[in-house]
């Protein structure tokens, strides 16, 4: 399950950068005599670094729970966790 | 463009194998895969900030997930599916992708410039912050405050973590006191 | 969890403080080339990490460097909320009040790099800590359980 949440989080922070992409765009780190290039749109990128560190925290978070339900449990399937009543 | 699909073809694949996979520890590898992959595609997409990030997030998460994997030594753990599983899976991907499906025909298409707010960030940016980033400029000036959040959540998920993997003294009273005082 | 051999061992005497040296450069020059406050702290705590995973658990002091990583990761957080606060002087909450200097500096924009070095600091012996407290738990799961 963890798996699974962190597969769907990547698949968002894919969506949102691809949303401010140009076509011959440049990456926006700014040189400051040259003009008139057109840069990729900075605004989702930095909305998305804050994401990947926020789900960092969540995976490790998650991680952290599953380990004491293995103690707890000894299994990691969940059919089996639902009938063992602790 | 052509490497963009092959790369997105590359990290489907990789997602496909992450989740169907019985052994546990294959899975981690190959959500290690999809992270790399990602991170390529972030460079592609023009956003090598992002693709530091991602690199080094994507290792620290395999190193953890490893660890947990290792240390529980059990390699096999789905013991296989039922019916109804299979039928929830179908049914939410028919739904799912209906509504993808039109929310995405009402976008512009790939590459047109869509947001216009950004005009005014690229514009006035250099100006007010100073920084020449663009992108930290923008994270740490006009949106500090979602950097203030990112850091708080950051803080109280690991203080979450200590808190769940203390050693509790079940036998002896005495190691109760201790990290107290 | 006993450490690796020794040609391990002798490169990452060498190696760990490149990668130290590395992670403060990414952090603090957040403002002119990539990187930034986290990136340069995960590089950090890698480096950290990859120094007890090559010596072993039982040579790797851990208790002590548990301790003195959760005092870091404090201070790191204490100092970014004071630089927040200190923004009143600039008229609001988390104004940037210090001078912007010349572009392509390491002091320039203001307040940014001294909020690269809070996060680093906080994200750097945060993650470290975690990892500590991952590795030390399934000893005694083991030994509780048989």
């Amino acid at each position: 399950m963890i798996v699974g949440i962190v597969i769907m989080e990547y698949a968002v922070n894919l969506f949102l950068v691809s949303i401010g992409y140009r076509w011959g765009g440049v990456d926006p780190i700014i040189e400051p005599n040259i003009y008139n290039l057109t840069y990729v749109s900075p605004l989702p990128q930095a909305l998305v670094v804050c994401t990947i560190i926020i789900g960092l925290a969540t995976t490790i978070l998650a991680v952290a729970m599953a380990m004491r339900i293995y103690e707890k449990y000894g299994t990691f399937d969940i059919t089996k966790i639902r009938k063992l009543k602790g | 463009m052509f490497l963009l699909y092959l790369l997105l073809l590359f990290i489907l694949i990789g997602a496909l194998i992450a989740v169907e996979i019985h052994n546990l520890l294959s899975s981690v590898i190959a959500v290690g895969t999809i992270g790399l992959g990602l991170c390529i595609v972030f460079l592609l997409l023009g956003a090598p900030d992002l693709a530091i990030t991602q690199l080094v997030v994507e290792i620290l998460v395999l190193i953890i997930l490893i660890r947990a994997t290792l240390a529980s030594s059990m390699p096999d753990t789905y013991k296989g599916r039922e019916f109804l599983a299979y039928a929830v899976t179908i049914l939410f991907i028919l739904f799912f992708g209906g509504f993808a499906f039109f929310a995405f025909k009402s976008l512009p298409p790939f590459g047109e410039p869509m947001l216009q707010l950004a005009n005014r960030y690229i514009y006035e940016g250099w100006q007010k912050t100073g920084a020449t980033n663009l992108v930290a400029g923008i994270m740490l000036d006009f949106r500090s405050l979602d950097m203030l959040g990112a850091a708080t959540v950051l803080f109280a998920a690991i203080v979450g973590t200590l808190v769940i993997l203390r050693k509790k003294g079940r036998k002896e009273v005495n190691e109760r006191d201790e990290p107290g005082s | 969890m006993s450490g690796m051999s020794l040609v391990v061992k002798v490169v990452t005497r060498v190696t760990a403080a490149f990668i130290f040296i590395f992670g403060c450069y990414v952090s603090l020059t957040g403002q002119l080339e990539l990187g930034g406050g986290f990136a340069g702290g995960i590089i950090i705590a890698v480096g950290y990490i990859l120094y007890v995973l090559a010596y072993g658990k039982s040579e790797a002091e851990i208790e002590t460097s548990k301790e003195g990583a959760a005092v870091v990761m404090c201070l790191g957080m204490i100092l970014f909320l004071m630089l927040a606060l200190l923004g009143f002087i600039g008229g609001s909450f988390f104004n940037n009040f210090l001078p912007k200097g010349q572009a392509g500096e390491i002091w320039s924009a203001g307040i940014i790099p001294l909020c690269n070095l809070s996060i680093m600091l906080e994200v750097g012996a945060g993650l470290y800590l975690v990892f500590l407290n991952f590795i030390t738990f399934n000893v005694t799961v083991r030994e509780e359980k048989e």
